[in-house]
């Protein structure tokens, strides 16, 4: 423990840091308002989008560089770098989210949520935040991902974002956890950046009696090859027990580090009925 | 400030006492005082930031069962655990700081040592890259990591020291940097022959008058490996009851009990055979008929053995045989279908051969309850700072009323209440919401896993490093709630048990980790 005395001066940017990614989320019937304060304001919200409505959002950074896309650390700490800490630049962001309904028809639903996403988008376009982002939807999934970057001079450069590298991998059965790694090696490789693991599902990704896939990637999208492999396990868990399991990640970039941090969330859940769906309703 | 003056190792005595332990060329005083000790490496501590504060680790020894604090210059600074351990400090130790080792429950100071701090000219300013990407090992990165320190001054020669892990400073291999100009040392440190695992890079600056410093800006990275693959396992129960599809003249339903035992040899089974009233094809009315079941089922192979003998009542001619003898193998991710060859005999004589399948009817068996074992830290992949868990379903197979789930599948599923002290709005590590999805078979001794828990390496490298920084304590704690499922039917599970807390705890220097009441912990960081 350090002495209040001789360390003071942590304790009122401590008080700080606990309340200022403060994020709070209130429920008016089918209408969730999601508050938002404190860096990367767009990552927060895809976390709470992803955390309280388990929508599959995947979520892509840009290497910021930008000072217009950066705010320094309260305090002006600095990194084991000795550079001042960076983080993305974040104004206080307020968005309602209109929940479809369940359990009534999928098309309609899947359709009803990307609706709701493409809305709390357009709000957070209009909120002065950092704005050269784009939504993507396919199949169960909403991928976000920069549509451009600031450099650090302020030049607005085309960019491709990571996960749309085309990649490689030899046809083999591996974990989950493999092809993930192995992806993002190769993107790491491709793109001379570097990619640590934030927070990871080791049970789904290595342990689990589904872990293991039949993974392959042909000069596409590691994106693709990705979403590929979290399906077949996610077919495989359906049939042994009845269970869905849904990936999504976030490729966060953290100037301090130079690192982008590959965070991957799961849910599990029960296989819901379906209602009404005919052939050629699925979106 | 703590005042000591009840006692004869008071401070000022301490200080005069060490400060000759120090003369004499030792930095504890652990001689003086029998099996408690407190030693601080390194000391001295050399410093090149200008700043005359450095960092260093008390490494302490106390009995078993005693409750000790550490105190720096008199604050409270460490509370660890007997018998042994370290306490890493900030960056705030500045030259002639006392240490002490203190009993709790007497306030006795029972171990002492004084750190110097010794500033050098030598300077250096920051690590390039402080953090580098995990290698997955399939050598599609690079074998070779180029790390380099900025802003060198006075140095002569600077090396890198490449800290293990779990690992004093003083095993750390070495690594010679080569001098590029403007104050850069690179050089390149080799991946191939690693162990698996977090390292930290240090930079270890020489001058000319043989002075060294460690350059406080360090670097970190992370060597994964080795796919996993976990075994499968074998059906270890047959009891409940089952129904098979032979038509001789009906299908029967099995009544089966199996005797509670852990061995893995073929274990008795018994209990009824039972073929309901029927109208044969040809008209014959045929009573419901009893036979006495048994056999064996081997939990090893999941081959189960079975018969039917003395029917009652015991004889209707043209309706049933008197014997049925039939074997196969118990199978699937819910253990509920078995299938293999059988026989009828008559008289002792095969008079009839084909194949069978049964069916468990009802509801399989759930677990009351489970109880947690940890097992040890993780080795694959580099996930070191993951605890590995095992699940150990009640009651016990073996245990008088003890059942085997072997063969069936479990799942991990969420449950309100996460929380996750760790994360902050700053941080690229997203905070923990939910469980890491897992699902794993019974195995022949109603264990299962290995669930693994924890924050990769890098993870909570990551936090020891930020948190910090941002103004937080290293010191935070995430709980996430996990129910447990057991598979039944097809597509089908049910809950069981209560709901565990899996814990997550950092600080400075260790990493702990618990599943409800089992616990591990271990030393991480740097």
């Amino acid at each position: 423990m350090l002495h209040p005395r001789r360390f003071s001066w942590f304790w009122p940017i401590g008080v700080l840091c606990v309340v200022y990614p403060a994020l709070r989320a209130q429920s008016h019937g089918r209408q969730v308002t999601l508050s938002v304060q404190g860096p990367a304001p767009l990552r927060q919200l895809v976390n709470q989008m992803r955390a309280q409505f388990r929508w599959q959002i995947n979520y892509e950074e840009p290497p910021w560089e930008s000072d217009r896309d950066l705010t320094p650390a309260p305090g002006g700490a600095r990194g084991n770098n000795g550079q001042p800490l960076f983080y993305p630049r974040g104004r206080p962001l307020t968005v309602r989210v209109d929940l479809p309904d369940q359990a009534s028809d999928v098309a309609r639903e899947v359709t009803a949520r990307r609706q709701a996403i493409d809305s709390a988008f357009a709000q957070y376009r209009r909120s002065d935040n950092p704005p050269f982002f784009v939504v993507r939807h396919g199949g169960a999934y909403t991928t976000i991902v920069p549509s451009a970057l600031v450099r650090a001079d302020g030049r607005i450069q085309e960019y491709l974002p990571l996960m749309d590298t085309r990649v490689s991998l030899a046809p083999a059965k591996r974990s989950v956890g493999d092809t993930v790694m192995m992806v993002l090696a190769e993107v790491a490789r491709l793109r001379s950046v570097n990619i640590v693991s934030g927070l990871i599902p080791v049970n789904a990704f290595y342990s689990s009696v589904d872990s293991e896939v039949f993974s392959e990637g042909n000069n596409e999208p590691a994106r693709d090859i990705l979403i590929r492999a979290f399906e077949d396990q996610n077919g495989a868990r359906m049939r042994m027990m009845g269970l869905t399991v849904a990936y999504s990640w976030s490729l966060n970039y953290d100037r301090n580090a130079g690192s982008f941090f590959f965070n991957c969330h799961v849910h599990v859940d029960r296989v819901r009925p379906v209602v009404s769906t005919s052939p050629g309703q699925l979106p | 400030m703590t005042t000591l003056a009840s006692t004869c190792f008071g401070r000022q005595f301490s200080r005069a006492l060490l400060t000759a332990a120090v003369l004499l060329g030792s930095s504890s005083a652990s001689m003086l005082f029998g099996q408690w000790s407190l030693q601080a490496n390194p000391n001295p501590v050399f410093v090149a930031d200008g700043s005359g504060l450095g960092t260093t680790t008390l490494f302490y020894s106390a009995p078993v069962g005693a409750t000790i604090a550490i105190y720096a210059d008199g604050y409270l600074f460490c509370a660890p655990s007997p018998p042994s351990g370290g306490c890493m400090t900030g960056k705030w130790v500045s030259d002639g700081m006392i240490f002490e080792l203190r009993n709790v429950l007497t306030g006795a100071v029972v171990a002492s040592t004084i750190v110097q701090v010794v500033a050098t000219n030598l300077t250096c300013s920051a690590m390039d890259p402080p953090f580098y990407g995990e290698l997955t090992g399939f050598q599609v990165t690079p074998s070779v990591l180029q790390f380099s320190v900025l802003g060198v001054t006075n140095a002569t020669a600077v090396d890198f020291l490449v800290q293990q892990q779990d690992t004093p400073l003083s095993t750390a291999t070495s690594q010679a940097a080569t001098n590029l100009g403007g104050g850069r040392w690179s050089a390149g440190i080799s991946t191939l022959s690693r162990p698996l695992g977090g390292y930290r890079v240090i930079a270890r600056l020489t001058a000319a008058n043989g002075q060294q410093s460690l350059c406080d800006r360090t670097g970190f990275f992370t060597v994964y490996n080795r796919p996993y693959i976990d075994p499968s396992y074998s059906c270890g129960s047959i009891a409940g009851q089952w129904k098979d599809d032979l038509s001789y003249p009906v299908p029967g339903t099995w009544t089966l009990t199996q005797a509670a035992t852990s061995a893995f040899v073929p274990v008795p089974v018994s209990g009824t055979y039972k073929t309901p009233p029927v109208t044969t094809s040809a008209g014959l009315n045929c009573p419901e008929v009893t036979w006495i079941a048994s056999g064996t089922m081997n939990t090893s192979s999941g081959l189960v053995t079975l018969s039917a003998t003395n029917p009652s009542p015991a004889s209707v001619p043209n309706c049933y045989k008197n014997t049925l003898q039939q074997s196969g193998y118990l199978r699937g991710v819910f253990c509920d279908q078995a299938s293999g060859p059988f026989g009828i005999l008559k008289d002792g004589v095969n008079v009839i051969n084909g194949t069978f399948t049964m069916r468990r009817q009802g509801l399989t068996p759930v677990p009351p309850g489970e109880s947690s074992l940890f097992v040890n830290w993780s080795t694959y992949n580099g996930r070191t700072t993951m605890g590995m868990f095992e699940g150990l379903l009640a009651l016990p197979f073996g245990a008088p009323g003890g059942f085997s789930f072997a063969g069936r599948t479990v799942a991990e599923q969420d449950s309100p209440g996460v929380f996750d002290g760790c994360w902050g709005g700053w941080s690229a590590v997203n905070n923990v919401t939910e469980l890491s999805g897992g699902i794993w078979y019974v195995s022949r001794l109603n264990r299962y896993g290995t669930d693994y828990i924890g924050l990769m390496p890098s993870a909570v490298g990551y936090y020891q490093a930020y948190r910090p920084l941002n103004g937080l304590p290293v010191n935070c704690t995430i709980t996430v709630p996990q129910q447990m499922f057991i598979s039944d039917m097809p597509g089908q599970s049910q809950s069981y048990g209560q709901v565990n807390t899996l814990t997550i705890r950092l600080s400075p220097s260790s990493v702990a980790v618990s599943r409800a009441f089992a616990a591990g912990e271990k030393p991480f960081g740097f």
